[in-house]
């Protein structure tokens, strides 16, 4: 039973470590940061790396 | 529910098998732990993509010819402001300059609240223009000349995950180096005040302009709810590696049922063990196994993904060509966690409660031999 409490223990503790990361996060202050640049670039896109074979095709013909 | 000893007694055993239960423990929370950060990771990108879009047109148009992007015109914005539940059409002009020393293109975007002279980039890009001491003004190089701006401001960090390749500078000036008229546009954002319109507005956009292709915000905010490919390419690999990982560990469940168990199960029957108790005991071993791994699991993933960043899986969504930084926000998707609970534990807990319900009903004197 030692062990098992123990281990419980244990769980308890790491999962605290981890609401309270979860409830620190500035999750309102990223979703603001995000809403502001979101309306800034009025059309979102992805911006994983920078593009490139990709958009070699691109032209705006004259 | 169980009684005390019986449970004391599990542990005991599980200390004394504990060579194959730290096998089984071991890869179980491997693949709980890869499969978590893929969803950690998938869900934190998704997540800010989606509430980005909340905020986008009801409706984009852009233009092709010969399957390529192409210019709009005046012409095309009134035509679509004519129609019936349109309220506006903004013009916007946006698009991409080759930064030919580092081999990467840029975002321009149009941000009327800069001065003619000023500019504000991203991290990723800032760091682009550093590695060749382009460090507080940029030339621009256009068919009209070269423009030089001024580095105003660096976008936030938190917002790399749309902002990393984006400059924002005055219209103008993306007009200048872009080579696009006043009356130019490289997309329209069509505002429509009733949602319920928006299907049928999109619709009469493709039929009044054919080589356009008009996209509402719930196409855009489906797109990146489906944005990674997850049938393909390194998820496959990734399902893979679990899937091989969650077979051997089935074996090893199995055999934790035979061999010199299944004397142990028959000498216990014997000194007047019931079945239930023998089912019991297996299940409180690998009931503490399992739940242990998984959460250990999902907590090395959680730490793994929202503390330090997922370095390495990170390269996977995000491709390894920048050495940025993302902070990934922390979403939690419990449905597919739990989902994730039963596919994993249940099959754990079924491959060795049910070989040892088999021996336990099974003659004795057999099992013993």
């Amino acid at each position: 039973m030692k062990t098992l409490r123990l281990t419980t223990l244990f769980f308890a503790l790491a999962y605290a470590v981890v609401l309270i990361h979860y409830v620190s996060f500035d999750h309102r202050g990223k979703e603001k940061k995000i809403e502001e640049s979101a309306l800034r670039m009025k059309y979102v896109e992805p911006s994983f790396c920078f593009k490139e074979t990709g958009y070699k095709e691109f032209a705006y013909v004259p | 529910m169980f009684r005390k000893n019986l449970i004391e007694y599990a542990v005991i055993l599980l200390f004394k098998d504990r060579a194959d239960h730290l096998f089984s423990f071991t890869i179980f929370t491997f693949i709980v732990s890869l499969l978590s950060a893929v969803l950690f990771v998938s869900d934190a990108i998704r997540s800010d993509l989606v509430d980005a879009a909340k905020f986008g047109p009801d409706i984009v148009v852009e233009n092709t010819l010969a399957g390529r992007a192409f210019k709009l015109n005046e012409e095309d914005r009134e035509s679509i402001a004519d129609l019936a539940g349109v309220s506006a059409v903004e013009g916007d002009v946006e698009g991409y300059y080759y930064f030919s020393q580092q081999r990467v293109w840029f975002h321009l975007i149009a941000d009327s609240s800069l001065s003619l002279r000023e500019m504000s980039v991203g991290e990723g890009v800032k760091e682009a223009m550093k590695a060749w001491h382009y460090e507080d003004a940029f030339n621009f190089f256009s068919t009209e000349g070269k423009i030089t701006l001024k580095m105003l401001k660096t976008e936030s960090k938190q917002t790399n995950i749309l902002s990393n390749d984006v400059i924002f500078m005055h219209p103008a000036n993306v007009r200048a180096i872009l080579g696009f008229k006043v009356d130019e546009y490289s997309k329209l954002l069509v505002t429509v005040p009733n949602p319920n319109e928006v299907g049928d507005i999109t619709l009469k956009i493709v039929q009044l302009l054919p080589t356009v292709k008009a996209t509402s915000k719930e196409d855009i905010q489906a797109s990146y709810r489906h944005l990674f490919y997850y049938k393909g390419g390194i998820f496959m690999i990734l399902y893979w590696v679990c899937m091989v990982a969650f077979l051997i560990l089935l074996k090893n469940q199995i055999s934790l049922a035979y061999g010199e168990k299944k004397k142990e199960i028959a000498i216990l029957r014997s000194i007047g063990y019931a079945i239930k108790d023998i089912i019991a005991l297996k299940f409180i071993q690998n009931t503490v196994v399992a739940l242990s791994a998984f959460l250990l699991g999902v907590w090395i993933a959680y730490m793994y993904v929202f503390i330090f960043q997922a370095p390495l899986l990170r390269a996977i969504f995000l491709g390894s060509q920048l050495g940025r930084s993302v902070e990934f926000t922390p979403i939690v998707d419990l449905n597919l966690l739990f989902l994730l609970f039963v596919f994993s534990v249940i099959p754990f807990l079924a491959f060795v409660i049910i070989p040892s319900w088999k021996i336990a009903i099974a003659d004795m004197s057999e099992a013993v031999r």
